[in-house]
């Protein structure tokens, strides 16, 4: 099969199933859990952005993801700004904080550009916490409302979240692959794997990196907004270290520097800790087992298998090939 | 006022002796430890079992000395399989950090495995109370007060004096220099955790019996502790001591000021300004 | 006490250096190394020192197999490396590296009387000792490697380009000095592009090219200067 058909056939499936999926899954424990793992996919593959191919470590992304979501919640609850807009007002805000983050941090090098965007984080949960009026304080922000077309309230069954939650997944993916593969995301390699060589090359080394952190939170901060409206509650919980060192699992576990990889670590981490879950907390044991593993003797991720399996598949093929002349 | 400044001097005292361990790994190692706070976490724990009751009830200090015993042995442990196998890669660091989290993650949900998510109590080395700078305050605090400056004190004699003090910071300037002159880079490596996790242990005691002890008490203070040592320049142990009586104070006096929760927020944004004006910290070199 | 290296080959992963070198260094007889830059002798010393792992070849000193042990058994052996325009240790005093170099245990026990020693033979070094290694000049920052080097109590001591980009009058002084160091009974090691230098220090030389011995020079007495430069160079010199 050329490889044309082969793309077209693939992408055809794709969205075969996620035209079918959400008719398929249709209990509402699974439907949760595919919305949840679908949204976290979008979190995931976005941090590969700045993770694998910049080589950066931004411990503020989820925090984005968490910054859109609140902003969701607080311009429709207390601004009364409608629906869907209040996604482009959380996009709005997260980019100018990301771009904030990033200039203050990015002028730093390797670990403290870590700890630098951690304490980020420390402080937009100490903000939120103390502004209990605007925020809710440590409980959340309750009463987000339904997204909504044409009076049809998404809540009234999970079909339309999901289906959202696809639509924002496919979209943030083609987003992220063109940029991976455009001349902005070779820069982006050629910083991570030789500084000093793309420097002398002509690319600006610390724009670059301050565009990846913007870029990489625009789907997650709309992925927020969802999750906002999905879950009607804002609550601080998403800024928890706990939920960061999970996505961050995701990442790694899914494969650096792919893009794909992270939304198959995010699936098979959510389905992994539900189907787990009568093992408590000795679950969240072996996810931290699984990644050390994989750090030392898949560092590809879960995507790299994928490509060795891909790989003996093809060669088999070449060598049937050559048995039959 | 009094209240304050001793408040201060005690979460001071904590935090420096949890950033020096960071500080020092950083320093020979090149390698950020995300689990320094289960290493706190850890001490603690180990104390709690073998001194109270319902552990193996040894008492207090037979638990504190098990404890740093526990904490030598975990530190080396905690080299071995989270930082070796990475070290010499050439993004060791980014690496580490991720296995360090990894870690965490894994002896957090262990402790709450094992021991349960309800809070424990860690008896005081000394109980009763005292009077300083005019207010009255446990005796355990003042306890902390003292001891920690002098463990600090023994640390810095030991990286000044000792054979092998010298011999971690010379791994730490010139790694091959030092390899030249016969010291074990390996065995350096193994001291260097190993110290850095009694330091952490030792801060975990005090913490415990001063507050509570849980599966998830390293979490807070390892995030003041990386305030530190951004504030204070990694690898500058000087610097982070200084840095961690600074935020100590300046976190006592916002507290009262202020109130708790805009605490927080005036910390980090102390933390932003100093960074704006001098990137490395106070008193940190160029990365 | 003899070092004798035989058929070595070593490199730094796929790049080859070293093509089955020899050389026999004898107790009490210094030998010098010279010849063009980047043709392995630097390499040499860092393989004999266990800095490199060695692919093929022999390494024996005093009796003993040196090429599976340790950089830090390597120096308990007696067989220390004096590094080539070291930056030392920046942040630390002058008499808190020499101390550090005395690290080996048996050298430890020693320390004084060495540090004594190693003040009298560089004088510059006492007036500086608790200076930071970083604020010494170029040429005392030689003199300290070497004097880190002696503390360690060598048997043998291998000093890498140790007169490089010195000016003339400290090179004169340094050669003294090490020529002083040959007279603790300490057999020397030296490479140095200094042909005159070596010609007075060492009684065997060696000329390195392409990673192998391409000239031995048993005796320096039957050779003048001239013979060797016309050697190295050719006689188109």
């Amino acid at each position: 099969m050329s490889k044309k058909i082969t793309k077209i056939a693939v992408l055809g499936s794709i969205g075969v199933a996620a035209l079918a999926a959400p008719q398929i899954f249709t209990s509402g424990v699974t439907q949760n859990l595919a919305i949840l793992a679908l949204l976290f996919a979008v979190v995931a593959s976005n941090w590969d952005l700045t993770l694998g191919y910049a080589g950066i470590f931004n411990f503020a992304h989820v925090a984005f993801f968490g910054i859109g979501a609140y902003t969701s919640a607080i311009v429709t609850i207390h601004l009364g700004v409608p629906i869907w807009l209040d996604l482009v007002c959380a996009v709005a805000v997260v980019a100018v904080l990301s771009a904030i983050t990033a200039f203050l941090a990015l002028r730093l090098r390797g670990i403290y550009v870590a700890l630098v965007t951690f304490a980020f984080v420390q402080l937009c949960v100490a903000l939120i916490i103390s502004q209990k009026s605007i925020t809710g304080g440590a409980v959340g922000l309750v009463g987000v409302p339904d997204l909504q077309i044409a009076g049809y309230a998404f809540g009234v069954d999970y079909q339309a979240y999901f289906y959202t939650a696809e639509a924002l997944l496919i979209a943030s993916t083609i987003f992220l692959r063109w940029l991976v593969t455009s001349n902005f995301g070779l820069s982006l390699i050629a910083l991570r794997d030789n500084e000093s060589y793309a420097r002398s090359r002509g690319i600006p080394a610390t724009r670059q990196r301050v565009l990846a952190m913007v870029l990489s939170s625009i789907f997650p901060a709309l992925a927020g907004g969802v999750y906002a409206h999905y879950l009607i509650v804002a609550s601080p919980d998403i800024f928890s270290f706990s939920l960061t060192t999970l996505i961050l699992s995701m990442t790694l576990l899914g494969g650096t520097a792919t893009i794909y990889g992270p939304i198959i670590g995010a699936l098979f981490l959510t389905i992994m800790i539900e189907a787990l879950a009568g093992l408590g907390v000795v679950r969240f044991m072996i996810v931290a087992v699984l990644i050390i593993l994989t750090l030392r003797f898949l560092s590809g991720g879960i995507w790299s298998l994928g490509e060795s399996v891909r790989d003996i598949i093809a060669s088999l093929k070449n060598k049937q090939r050559s048995n039959t002349k | 006022m009094g209240a304050i400044i001793v408040s201060g001097l005690v979460s001071g005292s904590i935090y420096a002796l949890i950033a020096s361990g960071l500080s020092l790994v950083w320093g020979a190692l090149g390698v950020f430890n995300f689990s320094h706070g289960v290493l706190l976490m850890a001490g603690a724990f180990v104390a709690w079992w073998i001194s109270d009751p319902s552990g193996l009830g040894f008492g207090l200090l037979t638990g504190v000395i098990g404890s740093v015993l526990f904490m030598a042995v975990a530190g080396a442990v905690v080299y071995r399989i989270l930082v070796r196998p990475w070290l010499g890669n050439s993004n060791a660091e980014l690496t580490v950090i991720m296995t360090t989290i990894a870690g965490a993650m894994f002896a957090e949900n262990l402790a709450l495995y094992i021991f349960g998510g309800r809070l424990k109590v860690l008896d005081q080395a000394i109980t009763g109370t005292v009077t300083l700078l005019g207010t009255t305050i446990q005796a355990q605090n003042l306890l902390v007060i003292i001891l920690s400056p002098i463990l600090l004190g023994s640390l810095a004699i030991f990286l000044k004096r000792s054979k092998y003090g010298l011999a971690i910071r010379a791994i730490a300037q010139n790694r091959e220099v030092a390899q030249m002159m016969g010291i074990r880079i390996e065995a350096m490596y193994v001291t260097t955790f190993a110290v850095s996790a009694i330091l952490a242990g030792i801060a975990g005691v005090m913490f415990a019996g001063l507050f509570s002890l849980g599966p998830s008490m390293g979490t807070d203070p390892l995030l003041r502790a990386f305030l530190v040592v951004v504030l204070g320049g990694l690898g500058s142990l000087p610097g982070t001591i200084l840095a961690a009586y600074l935020i100590g104070l300046i976190e006592a006096l916002s507290s009262y000021y202020i109130g708790i929760y805009w605490t927080p927020v005036a910390l980090f944004s102390v933390l932003i300004f100093i960074l704006l004006i001098r990137p490395t910290g106070l008193m940190g070199r160029e990365v | 006490m003899r070092l004798s290296v035989e058929n070595l080959s070593a490199g730094y992963g796929r790049i080859r250096v070293l093509h089955g070198i020899s050389i026999n260094v004898d107790q009490g007889s210094s030998v010098g190394l010279f010849g063009p830059n980047g043709h392995g002798k630097t390499t040499l010393l860092r393989s004999i020192s266990g800095i490199i792992p060695v692919e093929q070849g022999v390494i024996n000193f005093a009796g003993q197999d040196m090429r599976c042990k340790s950089s830090h058994q390597i120096v308990d052996a007696g067989l220390i490396h004096v590094p080539q325009g070291s930056t030392l240790l920046p942040r630390m005093t002058v008499i808190e590296t020499l101390t550090l170099g005395a690290f080996p245990n048996h050298a430890w026990v020693q320390r004084n009387n060495k540090l004594q020693e190693v003040f009298d033979i560089f004088p510059r070094l006492a007036e500086r000792r608790h200076q930071n290694c970083n604020t010494l000049s170029g040429g005392e920052r030689q003199m300290a490697a070497i004097g880190v080097g002696l503390m360690g109590c060598p048997k043998l001591l291998m000093l890498d380009e140790p007169t490089l980009g010195l000016a003339p009058r400290i090179r004169q002084e340094l050669a003294e000095q090490i020529g002083r160091v040959a007279q603790t009974g300490v057999t020397l090691v030296i490479v140095d592009q200094d042909v005159d230098l070596l010609l007075k220090l060492c009684p065997r030389l060696y000329l390195i090219e392409q990673g192998t011995v391409s000239l031995e020079i048993k005796d320096r007495d039957e050779l003048s200067h001239q013979d060797v430069i016309n050697r190295y160079f050719g006689n188109a010199a």
